[in-house]
């Protein structure tokens, strides 16, 4: 049985070296309309030296369409950039909002193991 | 062996038409519902987070300062239901193309958001009536209320 009261609501983390050409963001916990301020400053933050990103979202517990709609944006930005996003998710849920959503490919979903 | 009838009730909450309620709403059917595992809690609440977040935008589309209701029925029928004073849904199937954000970078999120609810609850039922629209998710297959 699940019994998840008193997760946090979401965390970010940002790993990778200034002028580094690779990054991975690690979200935690609830992506959705209440956060994607927070995830879209993130974002924002990152080098424009970039040329790979991941994004590792198999340690959220929700994801909705605002936060399609912000990792769309990312993608957008990235690719003004020449950076290549990866989008990491593990869970059935996760994989049935990728491909429900339509963002399978554009997002170049890869599915780890839970 | 016993026989327990469980007793058949609901409660009602109201919920300010704010982005607030999205929070509120998840925490309140958290609190009174096992779900069977943790990617069923997920799915449930992603789709009662999309129905919840349609109930605001109407509401504020429309300039309604009236609450939304959340309303949790347990016993015979265990659902939640969603109701607000908006104008309703459509409730043919909302498919979203594959890849269709490749566009415009202007993706559709509510029509994306519905789309998701159905996948992900796929006994959704949405009733519109000329007070409004009700939104009814099932806890079958997915949990009980306590």
């Amino acid at each position: 049985m699940s019994n998840s009261s008193g997760r946090l609501d979401l965390e970010i983390f940002v790993r990778g070296d200034l002028d580094h050409p690779r990054a991975e963001m690690r979200v935690i916990g609830e992506f959705d309309r209440l956060q994607v301020a927070r995830f879209d400053r993130a974002s924002a933050a990152l080098s424009e030296t970039l040329q790979q990103l991941t994004v590792d979202l198999s340690r959220t517990t929700i994801i909705d369409s605002a936060a399609l709609g912000s990792l769309i944006r990312l993608r957008h930005a990235l690719d003004r950039l020449g950076c290549r996003l990866e989008v990491v998710v593990s869970t059935p849920f996760q994989v049935t909002v990728m491909k429900v959503g339509g963002l399978y490919d554009f997002l170049n979903v890869v599915v780890a193991d839970e | 062996m016993t026989n327990e009838t469980r007793q058949a009730g609901h409660f009602r909450l109201n919920l300010p038409p704010t982005l607030v309620s999205i929070a509120i709403s998840r925490s309140a059917v958290r609190r009174v519902v096992v779900f069977r595992d943790s990617d069923r809690e997920s799915s449930f609440l992603v789709a009662l987070t999309e129905i919840v977040a349609n109930a605001v935008d109407e509401h504020a589309r429309l300039g309604h300062g009236r609450p939304i209701v959340l309303e949790v029925r347990f016993g015979a029928d265990e659902v939640v239901r969603v109701i607000d004073a908006g104008e309703g849904f459509s409730d043919s199937p909302h498919p979203v193309a594959a890849d269709s954000a490749t566009g415009n970078g202007d993706p559709d999120e509510r029509g994306r958001g519905l789309a998701l609810a159905r996948a992900l609850v796929p006994t959704i039922e949405f009733e519109t009536s000329r007070d409004g629209t009700a939104v009814t998710l099932p806890f079958a297959g997915f949990g009980i209320v306590r």
